[in-house]
């Protein structure tokens, strides 16, 4: 659509051809013979009443051709009809179809980004904290050769509780106290080799021909105290799912255990096994299935 | 299959207009992205036969035509509006819609329409839906080149009115009525633009004793050729190997030559229009007659050629705009209409 510039062109397409043709003295019926179109589509294209032809190609053919039958430029014409040209024709389908959503479609397109972006980003966030895990990990590890460093020295304070076997009754916190003050030097050294309680066990036992009746490790503010009457396989793992104790404990054994609740336990022949949870009596009754008793103890 | 339509998801949906003598590529909401001539150039690597590699495609591979080596050869893998040649026009095919979309990353697989002459049989559109396959397409959805051309032309095609369009192409010509979205008579004629520079060397062979090639001779029709006598007389100097001498000699031609030339195919053309409005039902032969056909395609251009059909027929004939583009043009809204209300609007194949 090319800007009018001057007066000529500002008048309209069919004013212009009416123009030309009566300077060079022709009749509508001229020009209606010679474009073998009827008289009154001549007429219409002069009184610029577009809406009679049927469509906008063929009002820009006809004045095409009767633009160059004057002898005048077609295009500048076109280009002055085209200000006021309508819409091309709508193709109109014989039936309607339910529109199909298709893969081109903006709203799909924009979903499958969507989707890409997503698992996109959940990729990478699975991989960061796979990343952290293992990182943490290996802190942790190096954490807990501090911490041991540091149950060394725990150890020689005298929360470590050592019971003699001849007794299978409880005694008094102070009788303990000084047994263990007596043992505690010799656990600490035990300690150094190994942090397994079992080999505790098995250490005494070789000293001791009966069962070795206490037992303890690990450092932690809640203590766990199991009799047994017969022999029975205990499980107990602390809050950090540390082992505390994992072993076959014998008839007549009281494991003094020591860790940070909740204790997740496992008691192979639960009705042999007193349990006293920071010097409170607790029943395994309610959760002895078949004889096997699980349980977390927690304040 | 499924990777396909991934790399769907970042190809554009295209309409070809696969022509003998042009091919044209329509981009939805970008317009004509590609107008190259149909030709590819093919050199002979080695002396194995197959071993052979594009040298080039569309414009350059054209002003190769008749000035190639031994080992290259330069060809128009389509003829007569068909496939002449399957692998090199699916290499083409390939090519221009590589080039069309210039995405490096994913290879393109886009959702392709080609026009098809309506004359073609059911083998040479099964060759063409199955070269634009190979050259990656998605789906091909086949139309009928003058319904295309028709759309593209702007027509009211979806009116119960008779609407007739002649598609003057490089290979064939198409003459349709159509109405009602659908067509109503088409025909189609092997005669087009290359006939038209056929004639213009055969006409200068016998007359001037002198060879021209091709290229020449539509340099020539470019711009001498008219189809009805006119006022003024144009001279163009041209020059060919004389047969006789076996030198290439310079001489003039002038328009009434080479309308007397085109005489023949012109004479074709018109056959087929008269053929057309005989075979046209009366009722949308009276709408025809009332508002004319319209011209589209590259022979359109042909000076007169309107005022011809005028003068042969007796009806309003005009020209379309833009007629090279309006097949192309034609089938990016038949494509955009088939988002919006599913494949079969329109009676195709």
């Amino acid at each position: 659509m090319s800007e009018p510039q001057n007066q000529d062109v500002r008048i309209s397409a069919g004013e212009q051809l009416k123009h030309l043709r009566e300077q060079k003295n022709f009749s509508v019926q001229d020009i209606a013979s010679r474009l073998n179109l009827e008289a009154r589509i001549i007429e219409a294209i002069e009184q610029n009443d577009f809406e009679k032809l049927s469509a906008a190609t063929y009002a820009r053919g006809y004045l095409r051709s009767y633009a160059k039958i004057l002898g005048a430029d077609p295009d500048t014409i076109i280009s002055s009809y085209n200000d006021s040209a309508p819409e091309p024709p709508e193709i109109i389908p014989e039936v309607k179809h339910a529109t199909q959503t298709n893969s081109s479609d903006k709203p799909v397109k924009a979903f499958t980004y969507l989707i890409t972006l997503t698992l996109v980003i959940l990729l990478v966030a699975w991989w960061q904290s796979n990343f952290i895990v293992d990182n943490m990990n290996n802190l942790l590890v190096k954490q807990d050769t501090v911490d041991e460093a540091e149950n060394t020295y725990a150890l020689s304070y005298p929360i470590q509780i050592v019971e003699h076997p001849t007794s299978p009754f409880y005694r008094d916190v102070e009788a303990q106290e000084v047994n263990s003050a007596e043992t505690a030097p010799d656990l600490e050294t035990e300690n150094d080799l190994n942090e397994s309680p079992t080999t505790v066990e098995d250490e005494n036992a070789e000293e001791d021909s009966y069962p070795i009746n206490v037992t303890s490790d690990n450092v932690g503010p809640d203590a766990l105290v199991l009799r047994l009457s017969n022999d029975s396989w205990i499980e107990v793992f602390d809050a950090l799912d540390n082992k505390v104790y994992v072993n076959l404990a014998r008839e007549g054994q009281i494991l003094s255990l020591r860790g940070s609740a909740p204790f997740d336990l496992v008691i192979g022949a639960a009705d042999g096994v007193s349990v006293e949870f920071n010097g409170e009596k607790f029943d395994t009754a309610p959760f002895t299935d078949a004889g096997i008793a699980r349980f977390t103890l927690d304040q | 299959m499924f990777l396909k339509s991934i790399r769907g998801f970042f190809s554009n949906d295209l309409s070809i207009d696969l022509g003998t003598a042009n091919t044209l590529i329509y981009v939805r909401g970008k317009g004509i992205v590609l107008n190259e001539p149909s030709v590819v150039a093919i050199r002979k690597d080695g002396d194995t036969i197959n071993a052979k590699s594009i040298r080039a495609v569309g414009t350059e591979a054209k002003r190769m035509l008749g000035r190639t080596p031994g080992h290259i050869t330069a060809i128009r893998p389509l003829k007569d509006g068909v496939i002449a040649d399957f692998t090199v026009t699916e290499k083409m095919l390939q090519y221009f819609i590589h080039q069309v979309h210039g995405n490096a990353v994913f290879k393109p697989s886009p959702r392709v329409l080609v026009c098809v002459p309506c004359g073609s049989t059911q083998v040479e559109r099964r060759a063409i839906r199955e070269s634009a396959m190979g050259a990656g397409a998605r789906t091909v959805h086949l139309i009928e080149e003058p319904m295309a051309a028709a759309i593209g032309a702007g027509m009211p095609v979806s009116d119960a009115r008779g609407s007739m369009v002649l598609d003057i192409g490089g290979g064939t010509t198409e003459v349709a009525v159509i109405s009602l979205n659908g067509i109503v008579y088409s025909d189609s004629v092997r005669i087009g633009g290359d006939r038209f520079d056929e004639a213009i060397i055969n006409y200068v062979r016998r007359n001037y004793g002198t060879l021209i090639g091709d290229a020449t001779a539509e340099r020539i029709k470019h711009e001498l050729g008219c189809a009805y006598p006119g006022n003024e007389v144009n001279e163009i100097e041209v020059r060919g190997r004389n047969l006789a001498e076996g030198i290439p000699r310079s001489f003039t031609l002038n328009s009434n030559e080479i309308l007397e030339a085109l005489q023949e195919p012109l004479t074709g053309i018109v056959d087929a229009v008269k053929n057309a409005l005989e075979k046209t039902p009366p009722e949308l032969g009276s709408d025809v007659a009332e508002r004319g056909m319209v011209l589209t395609g590259g022979g359109a251009l042909l000076r007169d050629l309107d005022r011809l059909l005028m003068e042969e027929t007796g009806l309003p004939v005009i020209v379309a705009e833009d007629p090279l583009t309006c097949v192309a043009r034609g089938g990016g809204r038949y494509l955009e209409m088939v988002d919006e209300y599913g494949s079969d609007i329109l009676t195709v194949e």
